[in-house]
């Protein structure tokens, strides 16, 4: 089931995975923690961008729902993508969302909105995982047939696990309608593909192991004996692979063989089920050996087991119940006061029901200290946002005397001068005005020293001076003249600068204006939303107190409750061996007698 | 052989094995608490919008978005680099440097990004530059450099420090994203 659902989840995982490309990076961080199993930080970021984006990202909603479900929150998991899939989204997402939900749906028990969920599937949506939830949904209402009518063989075909759990379960139908021998066919094909995952891996295990137990009941224990024998030692079914061949090789009447594997299983911990039955399956072989002794022993040991167990329990129920111990999330039972208390979080850990309730009460620990964590986080920003106003109280002041001096106008006024004269300048094409002060100097020089020797009598020297000088001027003329271009260019651009400059400048004025006015509003803003968050923390813990005491006692009740079952068991098992032991001394002694 | 117990072990495999899809969910499912499980489940939501705006709070008042600059980390894994940290550094000043947990490296190769940096920038022209430390081809310490010259303007500013394979090359490529 974890795998199955593990599967789904990479299914969408994948799609996001593989979508993620045009994905904002705020997106793909709350992934990034999902992927870690970080549900609250997960959570948080995913919700953050919920409420800042103006559209509806579906990817971002299935991400989310898979964040709920992570943090055991079907409820909010079950609107979300119940919102997903009403919205008008892509085929792609809306099939997602309510694939998830009738998978969701049927791990809740609820099967009409499994179904319902279901109906709703486009036709274009994969055919495997929707052909697997129906034969879930059709097996859970003991309606084989349906599952034969909708899943056919040829639905069976790729190396997906996904089909393997489909054959899986098709073989299940298959057998509880009575065809034997087409289940067993099916599971061996399943048992014996090449597993490439490990979740392949795992159904070829289940159908190994669920092909032996139907070639067991139609009395062909040799075949079965095979089948069980293909279950990996690492599988979940091996304990229970290992017992039932050992009643395979026993229905052969192979005693010795069945013996060793009752022998392998009985050296486990007494706490595990399988366990307790090999060690009552160990004087049977034993006798069919004809080793009465032996099999006197075997139950005498299976017996002392049996009996320090039954203390244990009794023990522990006695310490439950008068309150002496109580079940906590970091430690079910105190350690050091229960003995052996190790052995039974194991055993009881592995109790699917138990797991989820201790996992709830470990989160409610982990939500007391988180949000002891936030109350302090938030006196740190109340810190913070005081020492801010205290600084705004030193800075604002200072604001206001710059922006008194800064005069924005004269500023403008100059940048107006400047365009237009250069604007008047290039209308005239007065190179001139673009001149270096240098050549305005020595154009004063020329135009002086050209006024001299004009007043000058006119000699031959006076005239060849008066050439020297024209050429001079022209000089100078031609060198403005071919400057001009450039200078133009470059005076305009400086122009542009200051222009823009002036612009920047005025926008720095109000942004500084409107952040002297808003200042203090942000400041009592975050201030009132630090006081909310206070509140609303405050009224979380003590509901948190409320609940956490509740699931303490619920949990309790759920120990006390799987302590008394084991113990029912381990005084049934007791009673069988007791039973046994005591014919077997009565057949001795009948026997004594009779000689 | 009719043992007893083979009967009874038949009857508990036959149970197992016809259900065994269903006995999970059904376990999991069992004697559930309604009400109770009801109030976590309100009493979750209550903290993931809590710890919510306690991010936006925490944004608002650590980075506004006026000056806000926000660096990601993506890396998709490759034969030619494995990571192990990133040193970034803003305006040649360094303002992280980071060290990779394999299960962050595992988010990060699934599609996860991480934030690297949060913090604040004046409008104008900045340049970050990025290492990439870690393993290259063969084992050798590897250290590659990425750089971008940016403009802040007024709003958040998001930037992605990316890592990919460069299959034809058969290299790791890295670059800067703005976003």
């Amino acid at each position: 089931m974890r795998t199955r659902i593990l599967l789904v989840c990479l299914l969408i995982g994948g799609w996001l995975t593989a979508t993620a490309d045009d994905l904002h990076p705020r997106h793909r961080e709350a992934l990034f923690y999902h992927l870690q199993g970080d549900s609250l930080e997960a959570g948080a970021h995913a919700m953050a961008l919920q409420s800042r984006s103006e559209q509806t990202d579906p990817r971002l909603a299935l991400l989310l729902a898979e964040i709920q479900i992570a943090y055991s929150m079907p409820k909010n998991a079950e609107t979300t993508l119940m919102g997903v899939g009403a919205d008008q989204v892509p085929h792609l997402a809306s099939d997602l969302a309510w694939e998830r939900l009738a998978r969701l749906a049927y791990d809740h028990n609820q099967a009409d909105l499994a179904v319902r969920a279901l109906s709703r599937l486009s036709p274009e949506a994969p055919g495997t995982q929707q052909l697997l939830l129906h034969a879930l949904l059709d097996l859970r209402a003991e309606n084989p047939q349906s599952v034969l009518e909708r899943v056919g063989e040829a639905d069976l075909r790729g190396d997906s696990a996904l089909g393997a759990y489909l054959g899986f379960n098709r073989a299940l139908a298959l057998h509880q309608v009575g065809k034997v021998q087409d289940a067993v066919r099916l599971w061996d094909e399943i048992a014996t593909a090449d597993a490439r995952t490990e979740d392949s891996a795992e159904v070829a295990d289940f159908a190994a192991f669920a092909a032996g137990i139907a070639l067991l009941q139609a009395q062909d224990a040799g075949a079965a004996q095979q089948r069980f024998a293909r279950v990996r030692t690492q599988s979940v079914v091996a304990r229970r692979a290992i017992l039932a061949a050992g009643w395979a090789a026993a229905e052969q009447g192979a005693h010795r063989r069945a013996l060793g594997y009752w022998r392998l299983l009985a050296r486990g911990t007494p706490r595990d089920g399988d366990v307790l039955q090999a060690l009552l399956a160990v004087p049977v072989a034993e006798l069919e050996l004809g080793r009465v002794s032996s099999a006197q022993d075997a139950y005498q040991h299976a017996i002392e087991v049996l009996e320090s167990e039954q203390n244990w329990l009794t023990a522990l129920v006695d310490g439950l119940g008068s309150g002496r111990w109580t079940p906590s999330g970091e430690r079910l039972i105190p350690m050091e006061e229960a003995e052996g208390a190790e052995h039974l979080i194991q055993t009881l850990m592995a109790n699917p029901g138990l797991q989820a309730e201790v996992r709830r009460v470990q989160e409610l620990d982990w939500i007391g200290h988180q949000l002891a964590a936030w109350t302090e986080q938030l006196e740190h920003h109340e810190l913070m946002l005081r020492t801010r106003a205290a600084g705004f109280d030193v800075v604002i002041p200072r604001i206001a005397a710059r922006l008194k001096q800064l005069d924005l106008d004269a500023l403008q006024d100059r940048q107006t001068r400047l365009q237009s004269r250069l604007s008047t300048a290039q209308a005239n094409r007065d190179h001139w005005a673009l001149a270096t002060a240098k050549e305005r100097s020595w154009r004063r020089q020329v135009d002086d020293v050209r006024e001299r020797l004009m007043r000058m009598t006119e000699t031959e020297e006076a005239v060849v001076l008066q050439e020297r000088v024209d050429r001079l001027a022209g000089v100078l003329d031609w060198q403005v003249h071919s400057a001009f271009p450039q200078r133009r260019w470059d005076a305009t651009k400086g122009v542009r600068e200051v222009e823009t400059f002036a612009i920047r400048l005025e926008g720095q004025v109000q942004r500084l204006g409107q952040a002297r006015s808003t200042a203090w509003a942000q400041v009592l803003d975050m201030t009132r939303r630090v006081q909310d968050l206070r509140v609303r923390i405050s009224a979380q813990r003590r509901q948190l107190v409320a609940i956490s005491e509740a699931q303490q006692q619920f949990l309790k009740a759920q120990v006390l409750a799987e302590l008394k079952r084991r113990q029912n068991h381990t005084d049934s098992y007791l009673a069988q061996a007791r039973f046994a032991l005591a014919r077997l001394h009565d057949r001795e002694l009948n026997r004594v007698a009779g000689r | 052989m009719s043992s007893p117990f083979l009967t009874k072990v038949l009857r508990r495999m036959r149970r197992l094995a016809v259900g065994i899809g269903l006995v999970a969910a059904a376990t999991a499912a069992a004697d559930e608490p309604v009400a109770l499980a009801d109030e976590i489940e309100s009493l979750k939501q209550e903290l993931l919008a809590l710890n919510r705006d306690l991010f936006l709070l925490e944004e608002d008042l650590l980075t506004p978005t006026d000056t806000q600059v926000l660096v990601f980390v993506s890396a998709e894994p490759t034969d030619w680099f494995q990571l192990d940290s990133v040193q970034l550094l803003i305006d040649n000043k360094e303002v992280a440097n980071y060290l990779y947990t394999p299960r962050e490296l595992d988010a990060l190769a699934r599609g996860g990004v991480h934030r690297i940096h949060r913090g604040n920038l004046d409008q104008g022209a900045h340049e970050v530059t990025a290492f990439f430390i870690g393993i290259g081809p063969e084992g050798r310490p590897m250290r590659r450099g990425a750089t971008l010259k940016f403009e802040k303007a007024l709003g958040p500013k998001y930037l992605e420090l990316q890592m990919a394979a460069d299959e034809p090359k058969r290299q790791a490529d890295f670059w800067i994203e703005e976003w």
